[in-house]
């Protein structure tokens, strides 16, 4: 239920509590009582009233706001018991400790003005049951005295004494029931302050400033109506005890209330911070700690939307599932963009009581996920496109092995054999004319040569060493044939296929270049397999000036170490000779 | 001398078959795998085996390592092993592995059938036969300076023949000169690559290729 009060109806009732109040200390004044008592009467009302006002134009939502006035207002009804007006006197003694029943509405309800709790909210039932049905029977009972008339009147005198002891056996039964109610209401606030998380602790605090005022009306309670066989002296020294602490008490709540407001400022302070970090652009767990600090709760979670569904994970991608809407022990905030769920903070429920924080905080972390969001989007299509380039390239690998068997098993091995008949022949031919001998031997020397040539050509294309013997042998197998002295530093180990052939091609390139351009005197090949990547590197004593953007065979090595996931470099100062190095992760 | 042959093509298993029939060798079984080159082997117990590296299931080296545990069952047994490629670790591991009566050719060389038949004579005569390709890159191979360029030429040719695995007097008919200033040669090259004298031509092949291939 929520109840509309205009602005203006609000902002008068506070100039209306104020001259309540003033009535009731003039009450007092008007009864001689000292100054001292007076103020100490007029200060918790005050308070009550001024915090009520604060709350209620901060979250006009909230019940806390009215109920601090309306409690405030209560607080000196009691007071006008003393007023000469016999009416006023009267209702002021039927109405008089709907203070303390406020008060304990007030501090079970506190912070969100909701009573949660079914205990509670049996309670506060309860305890305003108890008053309402306290007022009924005073306003039925009292009758001023005048009414009574001739009170030396026997009969009438004895009316008398039997109304006024019913009357205070009455009370005293309200009194038992209203301090046993609010020991209960004592205990309940102990309770849930046990119960409560940190983050709920930070905002709960002032209830037990509340809880300890709750405990002073019960001491005033006892200490002046139910003691039984204490002396006067003794009720009276109760009863001031009482006072004081409800008056220090009293006062004190409605401050409490109003520290719990100027931390909720506090928060926003941190939302101000939370947004600068967040400009960080930071990555999901340490999201999850910022807008951890940042509403105070450590038990924070945010799960994500994982794009195109309705289903939730956590920031390492593993399924999450949201607490239900009615969780008692976790809230949910759910941020959308766009109109799409983006994403939800799963949170202690008292953060939910301070809505307009969850709402600065959400708006802000929206940003931080969004971006975090598109930034997974990119992450994934870039892993994409890297795994299709590495695809692309092993399927090319394995392409040119392909035809190079196909060459060894067919064309090599076909002319071999051809080779092979021309022998043949020519063993027959001993015989026959010397030209017939002189074009079996030509035809045999051009088939060697083609022999040696298709040889070459497979080996370019894929080299069967690499895969039967590794990358150290065939890059040795390379350096064989360089006509360059070659160093070898290399590590023995095999490696994964994909890897030992960009090694291969890198060093094969490199070599190729040393004798085409380089005009080098010696090249040192350096392979080092350590913490999962492969270190390559190239280096020539040679003239320099290689320019990786200009040659495409030192492009197509970057594309090729590229696509294995791995770093290319090319160090070629005029003159001071050439370094190509790559670092291929081996997966 | 009984031959059996290792290549998963038949066309040039009959064709080398013929060949070395007329070249007088008693071809006495044919494989084309090396599952069925161990019971031909088995069967048949040659002197010689020629075998392809590369052959089914995996084409990669399967030849090779059939060709190796044969022979570690029969040290007796001579093997050419024949190769589309010829790689110098595939030749050191050859000879670490059965140092006597083993050859590595490309498998051109059948295209030239007198030098062919030498070579598998001199293998089953337990001596070695390495590719001249072989030797002549790793003779070739860039270097910087170091005892090679002390060699004469005549000393440089008769260490290429030499790594080859040719007897000192082959080597002498090739060029021409008797088998004591052959040996004469042999001597001053080995002290000159600082090489102990080494006896037996397949360890000295041994020697040099390894000597080669670490300068």
């Amino acid at each position: 239920m929520k109840v509309h009060v205009p602005r203006l109806a609000r902002l008068g009732l506070l100039p209306l509590g104020v001259a309540f109040a003033l009535g009731a200390e003039w009450v007092r004044l008007d009864g001689n009582w000292p100054w001292i008592w007076v103020l100490a009467d007029l200060l918790p009302g005050l308070a009550f009233l001024a915090a009520g006002q604060i709350a209620w134009a901060r979250r006009p939502d909230n019940r806390i706001g009215p109920l601090l006035v309306l409690t405030g207002f209560a607080w000196y009804v009691g007071t006008y018991q003393a007023s000469a007006d016999e009416t006023v006197g009267r209702l002021a003694y039927a109405f008089q400790g709907y203070y303390d029943g406020l008060l304990a509405w007030l501090v079970l309800a506190y912070p969100s003005g909701r009573l949660r709790w079914r205990s509670s909210r049996l309670v506060v039932g309860a305890f305003l049951g108890a008053l309402v049905a306290r007022t009924t029977f005073r306003l039925a009972l009292y009758h001023p005295l005048a009414s009574y008339g001739d009170l030396s009147d026997p009969a009438t005198a004895l009316r008398y004494v039997a109304d006024t002891s019913l009357r205070n056996d009455v009370d005293s039964f309200f009194r038992l029931a209203i301090a046993t109610i609010a020991v209960v209401v004592l205990v309940l606030v102990l309770v849930r302050f046990r119960s409560e998380t940190a983050a709920g602790r930070r905002i709960t605090g002032p209830i037990l400033i509340g809880g300890l005022a709750v405990a002073a009306g019960i001491v005033a309670e006892f200490g002046s109506g139910l003691l039984v066989g204490a002396t006067s002296a003794d009720r009276l020294a109760w009863r001031y005890l009482g006072e004081f602490v409800t008056v220090v008490t009293a006062t004190l709540v409605p401050v409490g209330f109003l520290v719990g407001l100027i931390r909720g400022r506090l928060a926003r302070g941190s939302v101000a911070e939370l947004v600068v970090q967040l400009g960080e652009a930071p990555e999901a767990p340490r999201l999850r700690e910022i807008l951890s600090r940042a509403l105070g709760d450590p038990s924070l979670e945010v799960a994500y939307v994982v794009a195109g569904t309705s289903t939730y994970v956590d920031a390492a991608g593993r399924p999450m599932l949201l607490p239900a809407t009615d969780s008692l022990d976790r809230a949910v905030t759910r941020l959308e963009s766009d109109g799409q769920p983006l994403a939800a903070l799963i949170h202690d429920p008292a953060i939910g009581e301070r809505p307009e924080l969850v709402t600065s905080v959400a708006a802000a972390a929206r940003l931080a996920l969004e971006n975090e969001r598109l930034q997974a989007a990119v992450r994934a299509q870039l892993e994409d496109v890297r795994a299709s380039r590495a695809r692309i390239v092993e399927a090319g690998d394995a392409e040119r092995r392909r035809v190079e068997r196909d060459l060894h098993d067919g064309a090599q091995q076909r002319l071999v054999t051809l080779a092979l008949a021309l022998q043949m022949a020519r063993a027959k031919a001993t015989t026959a004319d010397s030209s017939l001998l002189g074009a079996l031997e030509r035809a045999s020397a051009e088939l060697d040569a083609a022999l040696g040539e298709l040889r070459e050509l497979a080996r370019g294309l894929h080299p069967a060493i690499l895969v039967e013997e590794g990358l150290a042998a065939a890059i040795e197998s390379l350096a064989e044939r360089t006509p360059v002295p070659v160093q070898l530093q290399i590590a023995e180990d095999r490696l994964p296929a994909p890897v030992e052939a960009t090694a291969y091609f890198v060093v094969a390139e490199a070599l190729a270049n040393v004798v085409k351009y380089a005009r080098a005197t010696q090249v040192r090949i350096t392979v080092d397999h350590r913490d999962g990547v492969l270190t390559v590197e190239a280096t020539d004593d040679g003239m320099g000036g290689a320019d990786a953007a200009k040659g495409s065979g030192l492009r197509g090595l970057d594309d090729r170490v590229a696509a294995a996931g791995g770093r290319f470099s090319v160090t070629s100062p005029p003159g001071g000779g050439t370094t190509l190095r790559a670092e291929i992760p081996c997966g | 001398m009984r031959i059996v042959l290792a290549d998963d093509s038949t066309l040039f298993r009959e064709a080398l078959a013929a060949a070395l029939a007329m070249a007088g060798f008693d071809v006495v079984g044919q494989a084309s795998d090396a599952d069925s080159l161990r019971d031909v082997v088995r069967s048949t117990e040659p002197d010689l085996l020629i075998v392809d590296v590369r052959m089914p299931p995996t084409h990669t080296t399967e030849g090779l390592d059939a060709a190796v545990q044969i022979r570690i069952e029969r040290p007796s047994l001579a093997i050419m092993i024949l190769s589309q490629f010829v790689e110098t670790r595939h030749v050191l591991r050859l000879l670490r592995d059965a140092p006597e009566g083993v050859g590595y050719l490309l498998k051109d060389r059948v295209g030239n059938l007198a030098e062919f038949v030498e070579a598998v004579r001199r293998v089953s005569g337990g001596g070695s036969a390495v590719d001249p390709e072989v030797v002549a890159r790793l003779l070739g191979r860039a270097r910087v300076r170091g005892p090679l360029d002390e060699l004469t030429p005549r000393e440089t040719q008769v260490l290429e023949l030499m790594a080859e695995g040719r007897s000192n007097a082959a080597i002498g008919e090739r060029l021409g000169l008797t088998e004591k200033t052959i040996e004469g040669h042999i001597r001053v090259i080995l002290s000159k690559l600082e090489l102990g004298p080494e006896a037996g031509d397949h360890r000295r092949v041994l020697a040099v290729l390894t000597w080669l291939r670490a300068s």
